[in-house]
């Protein structure tokens, strides 16, 4: 079956009502997570797993993807009007953003954030069917070697591009590692770290600790920085729509930012936080105010939320492809293939037609979904932001009990999730950052099983890493990343 | 409130570090030897991620020790306000299965919201008894989730002639 027509499959399993509906239920709850300071999309679908369970999977994806959609969308009001990014990828548009709300253009800066994610999701959804098939021709090349290096590159990306402190970036990473640890090796049936506790068996489940380190320590967290922060929403005023001008100086933006945001979140480096850094500086040096830039440019809002959500896009291929994820959001989706017994990679696009084909057309409605609530309707998400926190903050962890509780019916899941939590709030306060634990949590015991099979084949010898071409070339590439910041800060 | 000085406060992270990944070396070489015909045993992924965890600690701990004070100001924290939500959510959980969810829940609700400042204390539990009782509703009654519904609650119920 030819891309397209598998695609208009796809459409003919998104567009029934059912699907449509959770579509639709997706991109709204989505739109309201996103626009929350503090929630993210990482910690909606790990709360929303134990609910799923019963559901069929194409529509739980489907539901999925439009969280993700659309937490990209609304975290983008949070930056814009609260200067709170919602969501890390959102930083680089609340330091104009905001810039414009203060001069009461905040609703052209929301347009242009909204115009500009339609534009850009759609051409990285379109890129997506197409790049993704290619991937799996070239996963197919892959042996477990050649696996677990690429493992080891999208681990070294997550840790040491994110953040300021590769040391720091490797303390969570290694501490998601070891907790992906606790259970018993499918290999020998040794309990490891189990401490004795039967339910440790099964090993730590991931939602108990995305949760615990986004919901509970963040809760903690902002706890204890309730008192010393002010915030201050800009009311939206004047005219709604973008003025000629606006667009003139918005398009280009988009399409550079969807340029970079794509390929850089297919890539196994992934991450939305890079293209939207990078999009951000292109446009400063492209722009011929360049001293707007900081003040209010709406080039500065255009790029990175339009980079911010090709990157969403691009994130899904490896995933779908490789069943590599590269963000916390896609290490909890992947969580949700195994749910249901799922192992994506390259067969999934033969054994499951229907579901990565039905959520691939569920992003095309999906992001026309989310401009139709995103325009008319940016007044009544901002009126979401005037919840009093106390009563927010505390309900989330009333949800976070329940997703923990839910999972298999004890206790001992919750009481991990407040260890989890308080280990969350020391890491929050020493900014420690939380997306290597979650994908390392997932990524390490699937890492462990390739690196064991290659040297099962391999009959022990080590050397099997280093003299295949692709596992030697990732791996170079993996240790580049490392080294080569290392160096240019020493020069700088 | 002060724990802990602030700079050694900046210690914590790689002390954790270092004390898990001294634990995780010392468990797997106090573990038996596994016979197994497979190249690489349970012990080595351990092993490395053990060591990994120690030297990073030890890097965190030298880096701290190295900047001392001089380092990015620390945020305040008002670690009061947090000992409290904490505490209000273990007793919870501690309670959970004897109280219930709707109980449990709704102490809880109002007690986290009463630290980050809330002094409506009544509307926080009729708030959070709403909350409560709707999730319990949804989740337990129509999606099949079985949400604990308290043993003393149980008894009390069925005292009344309430069948759950």
């Amino acid at each position: 079956m030819d891309t397209f027509s598998a695609l208009m499959h796809g459409f003919s399993v998104a567009t029934t009502i059912g699907n449509l509906g959770w579509c639709f239920l997706g991109v709204v709850l989505g739109t309201a997570i996103g626009v929350l300071p503090g929630i993210g999309p990482a910690l909606t679908v790990a709360l929303l797993l134990p609910v799923t369970y019963g559901m069929e999977p194409a529509s739980a994806f489907i539901m999925f993807a439009g969280i993700y959609y659309g937490a990209m969308y609304g975290g983008s009001t949070t930056s814009i009007l609260l200067n709170t990014p919602g969501e890390s990828a959102s930083i680089v548009t609340a330091l104009d953003g905001h810039a414009m709300a203060r001069q009461g253009r905040g609703a052209q800066a929301l347009a242009t954030a909204a115009i500009g994610s339609f534009v850009a999701g759609t051409i990285a959804t379109a890129a997506l069917t197409f790049v993704a098939p290619l991937m799996v021709k070239l996963a197919l090349l892959f042996g477990p070697a050649d696996y677990f290096a690429l493992m080891v590159l999208a681990l070294t990306t997550v840790t040491a591009v994110l953040g300021d402190s590769l040391s720091r970036g490797l303390a969570s990473l290694l501490f998601g590692l070891a907790l992906g640890l606790v259970g018993i090796d499918l290999q020998t049936g040794q309990a490891r770290f189990t401490l004795g506790i039967p339910e440790l068996l099964d090993g730590i489940d991931v939602v108990v600790v995305a949760v615990g380190l986004f919901a509970v320590g963040e809760t903690l967290f902002t706890l204890a920085r309730h008192r010393y922060e002010n915030e201050e929403i800009y009311a939206l005023k004047g005219s709604k729509w973008m003025s000629r001008e606006d667009w003139r100086r918005s398009w280009k933006p988009w399409l550079r930012g969807t340029a970079l945001g794509f390929p850089i979140g297919a890539l196994p480096a992934g991450g939305s936080e890079i293209p939207t850094f990078l999009s951000y500086l292109t446009e400063k040096r492209l722009s011929k105010n360049p001293q707007e830039f900081g003040k209010g440019a709406i080039e500065a809002v255009a790029g990175p939320e339009a980079a911010n959500n090709a990157s969403a896009a691009g994130v899904l291929a490896p995933l779908l492809a490789l069943g590599l994820p590269t963000s916390a959001t896609a290490a909890i989706m992947l969580a949700a293939f195994q749910q249901y017994g799922i192992q994506p990679g390259p067969t999934l696009f033969d054994k499951e037609p229907e579901l990565v084909w039905g959520l691939i057309a569920s992003l095309y409605i999906g992001n026309l979904m989310l401009l139709v609530l995103n325009l008319p309707l940016a007044g009544v998400w901002v009126r979401i932001l005037a919840v009093p926190r106390p009563w927010l903050y505390a309900g989330i962890l009333l949800f976070a009990t329940m997703g923990a509780y839910t999972l298999n019916n004890n206790i001992t899941d919750v009481v991990l999730l407040w260890i989890i939590g308080i280990v969350g709030f020391g890491m929050r306060c020493f900014s420690i950052p939380i997306a290597p634990c979650i994908v390392g949590l997932i990524l390490g015991p699937l890492a462990e099983q390739q690196f064991r099979r290659a040297l099962t084949i391999s009959q022990g010898d080590a050397t099997v890493f280093f003299t295949q071409p692709l596992s030697l070339s990732l791996l170079l590439i993996a240790a580049a990343l490392v080294i080569l910041p290392i160096i240019l800060r020493r020069r700088a | 409130m002060k724990l802990l000085q602030p700079h050694t406060a900046e210690l914590v992270p790689g002390v954790f570090c270092l004390g898990l990944g001294g634990y995780m070396l010392l468990d797997v070489w106090s573990r038996p030897g596994i016979a197994t015909k497979a190249a690489v045993g349970p012990g080595v992924f351990p092993v490395i991620i053990g060591a990994g965890l120690a030297v990073v600690g030890l890097r965190l701990c030298h880096e701290a020790w190295q900047r001392r004070g001089q380092g990015a100001p620390f945020p305040e924290l008002d670690i009061r306000a947090a000992f409290q939500g904490a505490l209000a959510f273990l007793v919870m959980i501690l309670t959970l299965e004897w109280l219930g969810w709707v109980i449990a829940g709704t102490l809880m609700y109002a007690t986290v919201a009463h630290a980050f400042g809330e002094r409506r204390v009544f509307r926080s539990l009729l708030l959070g008894l709403g909350l409560t009782v709707a999730t319990w509703w949804l989740f337990d009654r129509m999606l099949d989730l079985a949400l604990p519904v308290g043993t003393v609650v149980e008894q009390v119920l069925t005292h009344f002639g309430y069948e759950i």
